[in-house]
């Protein structure tokens, strides 16, 4: 009687042992298909660019595709800053993503903490170091 | 169900502690089963229930509530599933062992808390990551010196063994599994560090080339071969990742095997490992020993397991560390197998998931290095389990004991989490991306191949692999369950078990024969009925499968032993051992009509009881105590074949002209000189010239056709073994006379003269007692007719004797070392009762002394048992 007893106990614990693997695979699957959401067009269109260390400063929203930043008064993202090259950075909407290329600026571009030699996708919260200036990125999503 | 229908991946507090809920659970059951199992074993409420992984249970209890809390107010944006994982493992991990071994348990739950310790208040400094980044030099030559030191103060605390351990006084800690952990930040900080220069091969892999050689060299020199591997596969995955070419990859894995040919070659530790591993059933007991043990763990598991406590995984060579996986395989089945696979899979997984959307470069490849350290090291020795790889000694992260190990993954998982902290939604590019998911694909590939393999041995080997004569759990289970009893033919007991569930004894109540009962001994194998009979003994057979099925299920062991009642009547046994207790050789009665054995004696013999101490004074003894006489042994018959010679005589109608007889030359049987001229009795007392009188009417190369007439030659089923004879090559100039026969064959072919020309096979068991239908007779072969009726009936004429209704013969061969002395009676044809034969060989005594045991055993036998 003990036996069949413990037989029912080791078939449920085989049952569980079923039940963890199912709910990680469960949970991953829905993940996937969030994103898969996420991801399908107009998704993100914007970002909003802040300044680190000076939250009080106005932000910069931008809503066009392709814009400057630099010293210069013409770029979109006007920042005058000693260290920041004239046409320091070029960001830009493809694909859904928002990039960042350094323009052979001076000083170098940094994406959170490291110096960029490639263009590269930015994304919610990236630090953003342009000269001596740090700038926190904010993507906007239009369903949210 | 509802409750799971709510849980998502971003409801990371939710999802988290479900999973340590359902863990709990499973753990819980795990428990409790193990509780019960020391009951379920015995059949018996007195024997004391195990309790101690509770005490682990529990403690795992409050610290993975812990964890899971400050988890929740310290890590947000963790990764919710490493948590669980991770603790899912190492409390699996940790009730096998306090399963295995109490004491072991005890020490793992120490180092399990210590870990948990770590991972506790490790959650609230997750700035210390870039410490690591900042001193990498000064981490890794740490890391080195410290394994440095094992080569002058480095021990092995279990005794002789490799020497790669520090510590005193009872705390021991292996430097080499930290340095994993040191080697991995150090390469992703500095390929970090270097990142713009990558595509420059040269200049990125001289810096830590050297390294790497330094490390490999320690580990190398101190064989610790399996953490070697771990860190070559290591280097290789961060070269492929950083620098983006598949070819570094295949470089690697063709230094590996070159390396492992190499060390094939020259160190024998390797050699027996790679031989095991290619070709294990060469050297079962040898050099792959663990490795079978192992995969018959696996195919004892079978598919539900065995239970927790219900197997006997501890016959597997060091389970609690490297053969861990093998001993789960066992109690939880392939269910449990496949579940650890899949939850390191599922790691691995997330560790690339993390690695993917890590902050930074630094970040992305020591999430990786860390992930491909935990799955690969899991492969390594999950791999050497299944016999997937060769064999590797190195831990399974999370599962096995020892507390340096635990304590390093622990860690690893610590950095792990503080990565999916920091990680970023970002969308990475796809040539970025490339590497990892090879790198993931590979790792998963294994992981389902192991899996696959897993399955192979569990299911479709199983049956084989069990069934082995090295699978152990045949000598555990003959301590709990029952073996068959051996009955004589009335039911008297021959050979009992006696004792309770867990030390059951085999008792012997007839000493003369424990050559014929035989043996089954853990060790020295079986012998006799214990062989012949095995599977009724052992309750394979005689049972409707089913039952045989369910008690598997149940007790992962076969029902209870069936009994067997043997032909033997114990009066006759008796009538033999009180009559020659004083000689040496072999006796046996049978009866002529069915074949039935009714006393077999063999002198001399041993003690079945005391085989363990006196086996080797047995085994070397010249008088061979452990063999069988009456099947086993051969004996040169001599004159016996007159018998067989005047029967083929007369069947051919050959004309024996006793008148062409002169002289009866040298007799067993001293005659009188009127005797010594008269065939008849010359022939009945052995008499050598008269013997060969009669053979030189048989045609020259006739000899084999008596061979085969009489059945000599014939390879049949009996109980015990025996060998057949050989038949004669044709220009051989050998006498008939010099055939060697067992007294069990001789009976066999002389019965043809007491049951009218027709020969049996012999047996020695009747029936078996099943449980639905009681005694279940066996059948019985059917005869074979050698000679025609008359022919048998006129050479039982022929040899009769004047006082007793009964036909003899008496020969002796005294004239070498060994003498032997034949005496060969049956019962006459028209004998009303049952017919027997009876035959009597000594290797000590007289020719006289031969005939008149031999009469007086045969009258004995038919005045008492002519009912």
């Amino acid at each position: 009687m003990t036996a069949i007893v413990v037989l029912i106990l080791r078939i449920i614990l085989a049952i569980l042992l079923l039940g963890f693997v199912g709910l990680l695979f469960l949970t991953t699957w829905r993940q996937l298909k969030t994103q898969i959401k996420l991801l399908s067009p107009d998704s993100s269109s914007s970002i909003r660019i802040s300044f680190k260390e000076n939250p009080e400063q106005e932000a910069f929203v931008i809503k066009q595709t392709d814009v400057l930043l630099g010293r210069d008064p013409n770029c979109k993202v006007h920042i005058p800053d000693e260290t920041i090259s004239a046409q320091h950075a070029r960001l830009y909407l493809i694909d859904q993503y928002w990039w960042i290329h350094d323009l052979n600026s001076t000083n170098g571009t940094f994406l959170n903490d490291e110096r960029i030699d490639q263009p590269c996708i930015l994304a919610d919260n990236d630090m953003l170091q342009v000269g001596n200036v740090k700038l926190i990125i904010h993507t906007i999503n239009s369903h949210q | 169900m509802n409750q799971i229908k709510n849980i998502f991946f971003n409801d990371r507090d939710r999802l988290q502690f479900s999973l340590f809920f359902l863990g709990g659970l499973i753990l819980f059951l795990y428990s409790t089963v193990l509780t019960f199992a020391p009951v379920i074993r015995t059949m018996n409420w007195q024997t004391p229930i195990k309790w101690e992984q509770w005490v682990g249970f529990v403690v795992w209890l409050i610290l993975s509530f812990l964890i899971h809390k400050s988890s929740i107010r310290f890590l947000p944006n963790r990764d919710p599933y490493i948590l669980p994982i991770v603790y899912m493992l190492a409390g699996i991990g940790l009730l096998t062992i306090f399963r295995l071994s109490i004491s072991f348990g005890w020490r793992q739950l120490i180092w399990f808390s210590l870990s948990s310790c770590v991972l506790f208040f490790g959650v609230k400094l997750p700035t210390i990551i870039n410490l690591l980044r900042r001193y990498k030099y000064i981490w890794l030559t740490l890391g080195l010196l410290v394994t440095g030191l094992t080569f002058f103060f480095g021990i092995y605390p279990g005794g002789e063994g490799p020497r790669l351990w520090l510590g005193c006084c009872g705390i021991y800690f292996q430097p080499s599994e930290p340095l994993k952990l040191l080697f991995i930040i150090f390469l992703s900080a500095f390929f970090a560090d270097n990142w713009a220069l990558r595509k420059n091969l040269s200049v990125l892999i001289m810096p830590s080339l050297v390294i790497v050689i330094a490390a490999i060299l320690i580990l190398f020199a101190q064989r610790d071969l399996g953490t070697a591997t771990v860190f070559l596969i290591i280097y290789a995955f961060f070269i492929f990742i950083v620098s983006g070419r598949k070819r570094s990859v295949i470089l690697f894995l063709s230094i590996i095997v070159i390396a492992g040919y190499f060390g094939y070659q020259n160190f024998s530790v390797i050699q027996i490992r790679i031989d095991g591993w290619l070709n294990p059933w060469v050297d079962a007991s040898g050099g792959s020993y663990q490795i079978i043990q192992s995969i018959q763990a696996i195919a004892a598991g079978r598919i539900l397991g065995t239970g927790p406590g219900l197997g006997s995984p501890g016959i597997v060579p060091v389970a609690i560390s490297d053969f861990i996986f093998a001993a789960i395989s066992e109690e939880l089945g392939l269910f449990g197998s496949i579940f650890i696979v899949s939850l390191f899979a599922f790691l691995t997984y997330r560790g690339f998931s993390i690695a993917i959307k890590g902050r930074n470069q630094y970040q992305r490849l020591l999430a990786s290095g860390i992930t491909i350290f935990l799955s690969i090291q899991s492969i390594l020795i999950i791999g050497g389990n299944t016999r997937f790889l060769p064999l590797t000694g190195v831990t399974l992260p999370f599962m096995s004991y020892g507390g340096s190990s635990l304590l390093t993954v622990f860690i690893a998982i610590l950095i792990l989490l503080w990565i999916s902290q920091n990680q970023s939604s970002r969308a990475v590019v796809q040539d970025e991306v490339t590497p990892y998911l090879i790198t993931y694909s590979l790792i998963v590939f294994s992981f389902i191949f192991i899996a696959l393999i897993t399955t192979y041995w569990a299911t479709i080997r199983s049956d084989g692999l069990l069934v082995r004569t090295d699978n152990l759990r045949k000598i555990i289970n003959d301590r709990y369950v029952p073996r068959g009893d051996l009955l004589d033919r009335q039911n008297n007991p021959i050979l009992i078990t006696s004792g309770d569930r867990g030390s059951f004894e085999r008792i012997l109540q007839e000493p003369s024969l424990s050559t014929t009962v035989g043996y089954n001994h853990p060790f020295l194998g079986q012998t006799g009925l214990e062989a012949s009979m095995d599977t009724y003994l052992r309750g394979l057979a005689g049972i409707p499968t089913s039952d045989i099925w369910w008690n598997e299920l149940l007790y992962a062991r076969p029902p209870d032993g069936r009994d067997i009642r043997t032909t033997i009547d114990l009066n006759r046994q008796q009538q033999l051992v009180d009559t020659l207790q004083d000689y040496h050789g072999a006796a046996v009665i049978m009866n002529a009509k069915t074949g039935e054995i009714l006393g077999l004696w063999s002198s001399p013999s041993f003690n079945p009881a005391q085989l363990d101490e006196a086996w080797d004074e047995l085994s070397m003894d010249e008088n061979a105590p452990l063999i069988n006489r009456v099947s086993q042994g051969k004996y040169e018959i001599g004159e016996i074949s007159s018998l067989f010679t005047y029967a083929f005589l007369i069947e051919n109608s050959i004309e024996i002209g006793p008148d062409n007889f002169f002289e009866a030359g040298n007799c067993a049987i001293p005659l009188s000189s009127l005797e010594r001229k008269n065939l008849k009795i010359a022939l009945m007392s052995g008499c050598e010239n008269a013997n060969q009188f009669l053979n030189s009417l048989i045609e020259v190369g006739k000899e084999n056709e008596i061979i085969r007439k009489f059945g000599w030659d014939e390879n049949y089923s009996f109980e015990l073994p025996f060998e057949p004879v050989s038949l004669m090559a044709p220009e051989s100039q050998q006498s008939f006379g010099s055939t060697l026969l067992s007294p069990l064959q001789v009976a066999r072919s002389v019965s043809a003269f007491s049951n009218a020309g027709e020969i049996l096979y012999p047996r020695l068991t009747l029936a078996v007692n099943t449980p639905q239908q009681n005694w279940v007779i066996f059948s019985a072969k059917e005869p074979i007719r050698t000679i025609d009726t008359l022919s048998a009936n006129q050479t039982a004429n022929y040899f009769s004797r004047k006082d007793y209704p009964a036909w003899e013969i008496t020969s002796s061969n005294d004239s070498g070392e060994n003498p032997i002395y034949w005496y060969v009676t049956g019962t006459m044809p028209d004998w009303q009762a049952t017919p027997l034969v009876f035959v009597l060989t000594l290797e000590n005594g007289s020719s006289q002394e031969v005939r008149e045991l031999g009469r007086q055993i045969m009258e004995q036998i038919l005045t008492s048992g002519s009912k």
